[in-house]
């Protein structure tokens, strides 16, 4: 074995040794993990949170203390106009909602007044028996909702075990199929378990029970190039407070719910796909204005998750963040009228240097270093979908890995790598059926970015800091 | 079996075996999406390997004492 990766090791190219270093590397640790898949197995029986040593990913994993009162925090949310006069069912007992620390995955219980259950995913595929564990010692016995919002690993990976380890009412998944193992598991154990699957899409109601609404918001339609815009996203409503739960739905399904024109206004926001700056446009945040976001995000993911683009339009429209990587898991209570948290919200700036979190004071990220921040959109014609930038400054600037971003469609694109603008130069970026390289001119797209009704621009360095932004 | 669970940016995620790991999208064919089973078939290239093997080893006499 070790002579067959020796040998592996040696081959062609630095990105490709890079790239076999890693499959060869996840070879070996599967080989002296001796390639027990542990979570087909029953999950073991004692109550007590279980450390995995689990490859690649994820390293420990350990759920966190479930509820740490010294760092309560306790906020009131102030009563909807509308709801107060509106006439609602009498509110009694607490919503409880369980933000499961599995890393670089999503995993939430909610515990309803009404003493039923939902989870929403089940972490990555070594989660399995971490999540049961963690529902066992939160008391739960049966759930009686189980959402799979989209079949990615990182969100379906441990919910076959979940839903062979406690009784299960329905199932919801969104009618799109993965090719994946993981995706098979999941059904078979559906299957094992003699149970049926509700589609989820736009407009499913969860009978929950009384004092609490839980409906569907998405998908509101199939067919997507990308498996998280099938994600289906849960909006529930207990008194005047209110959550927004969006798997990894990006720009495309978050515009699909605003033209459904559902009430999208949370008070708290699971934001979508890890904090991605595939999600989370503005007018989805606009719509939903909520108080407090959390991310359910790993620490030091491969992905750059959450991106800093995502927690400066969260700190701008100033919302509370939690994340999991930080915090732990997050859990969040609420009586009907006020929302608690378990633990304070996030620094803004997790990895900026120097910066205090001690005063919970909000900081938007800053333009970068001096020589980026001579790089500049001096110009975006909409309808004829040119993009011009300029280095005002006297030195060229390597703008390779950077980003150019259409704000309101959330569309993006990466300059390619030896990408770089002469002192005084400029660069068109074009798109478009139209579109026709040249010198100085990178295409984007044949297909339309800009919207003609006005589409703000943005330009990001390769480390996600904001250089430029043109309106 | 090799099979693209999702692509996260530059990274496409590949299962296999029932767990994960991250490959360049880069060494991917341009064509291929979530969901596709891959074929995977790795080569030794003798000649670039006895190329590194000189330049390092150059390199090390050039330093070592």
């Amino acid at each position: 074995m070790a002579d067959m990766l020796a040998r592996l090791v040696k081959v062609t190219g630095p990105a490709k040794r890079f790239a076999l270093f890693t499959l060869v590397a996840f070879i070996f640790m599967m080989v002296a993990a001796g390639c027990v898949s542990s979570s087909l197995n029953n999950p073991p029986a004692d109550n007590t949170a279980v450390e995995q040593n689990t490859s690649v990913q994820q390293k420990e994993k350990q759920v966190s203390e479930p509820f740490a009162s010294q760092e309560e925090q306790r906020v009131e949310t102030a009563l909807n106009k509308q709801e107060v006069s509106g006439e609602k069912p009498a509110v009694s007992g607490t919503l409880k909602v369980y933000f499961i620390d599995v890393g670089q995955a999503d995993a939430i219980l909610i515990k309803l007044p009404s003493g039923q259950n939902i989870l929403v995913d089940g972490g990555n595929n070594d989660d399995g028996s971490l999540v049961v564990n963690y529902l066992k010692q939160q008391g739960v016995k049966r759930l009686d909702h189980v959402i799979g919002t989209h079949p990615h690993e990182d969100h379906i990976g441990g919910l076959d075990v979940a839903i062979k380890s406690f009784e299960v009412g329905k199932v919801y998944l969104p009618r799109v199929s993965h090719t994946t193992k993981t995706y098979e598991d999941l059904l078979l154990a559906i299957k094992n378990k003699g149970l049926r699957v509700t589609q989820a899409k736009a407009g499913v109601k969860l009978d929950v029970g009384p004092g609490v609404e839980a409906v569907l918001v998405a998908p509101n339609s199939s067919g997507y190039e990308d498996l998280n815009n099938n994600s289906a996203v849960l909006k529930l409503k207990y008194g005047s407070t209110s959550f927004l739960f969006t798997g990894d739905a990006e720009a495309e399904s978050e515009s699909e719910m605003l033209r459904a024109g559902y009430d999208l206004k949370a008070d708290v926001l699971k934001v979508g796909h890890h904090g991605s700056h595939s999600s989370t446009t503005p007018a989805f945040l606009k719509a939903v204005s909520p108080k407090y976001a959390v991310v359910s995000v790993g620490k030091g993911n491969d992905y750059g998750h959450p991106h800093s683009e995502t927690l400066a339009k969260l700190a701008a429209a100033g919302v509370q963040v939690f994340r999991t990587d930080l915090q732990g898991t997050i859990v969040v209570t609420s009586d009907g009228k006020s929302i608690t948290f378990n633990k304070k919200a996030s620094p803004v700036k997790e990895r900026a240097p120097g910066t205090s979190s001690s005063n919970g004071s909000i900081s938007v990220a800053l333009p970068a270093s001096a020589s980026s921040g001579d790089v500049k959109i001096v110009g975006i014609d909409l309808g004829g979908e040119v993009v011009t930038i300029k280095n005002t400054g006297s030195k060229k600037v390597d703008i390779s890995g950077w980003r150019l971003v259409s704000e309101t469609g959330n569309q993006s694109f990466t300059f390619p790598s030896g990408t770089v603008i002469p002192a005084g130069g400029t660069l068109r970026v074009v798109s478009g059926r139209n579109a026709q390289a040249g010198p100085d001119t990178l295409v984007w797209t044949r297909k339309y970015i800009w919207n003609n009704d006005g589409d703000p621009g943005v330009l990001y360095d390769a480390q996600g800091n904001l250089v430029s932004r043109y309106q | 079996m090799l099979v693209i669970d999702r692509f996260e940016g530059e990274m496409a995620v590949i299962e296999y075996n029932g767990r994960t790991f991250n490959l360049p999208r880069s060494l991917l064919p341009a064509e291929a999406k979530e969901g596709d089973v891959l074929r995977v078939s790795i080569t030794v290239d003798k000649e670039q390997t006895a190329e590194r093997k000189k330049k390092i080893e150059c390199l090390m006499d050039e330093l070592f004492e």
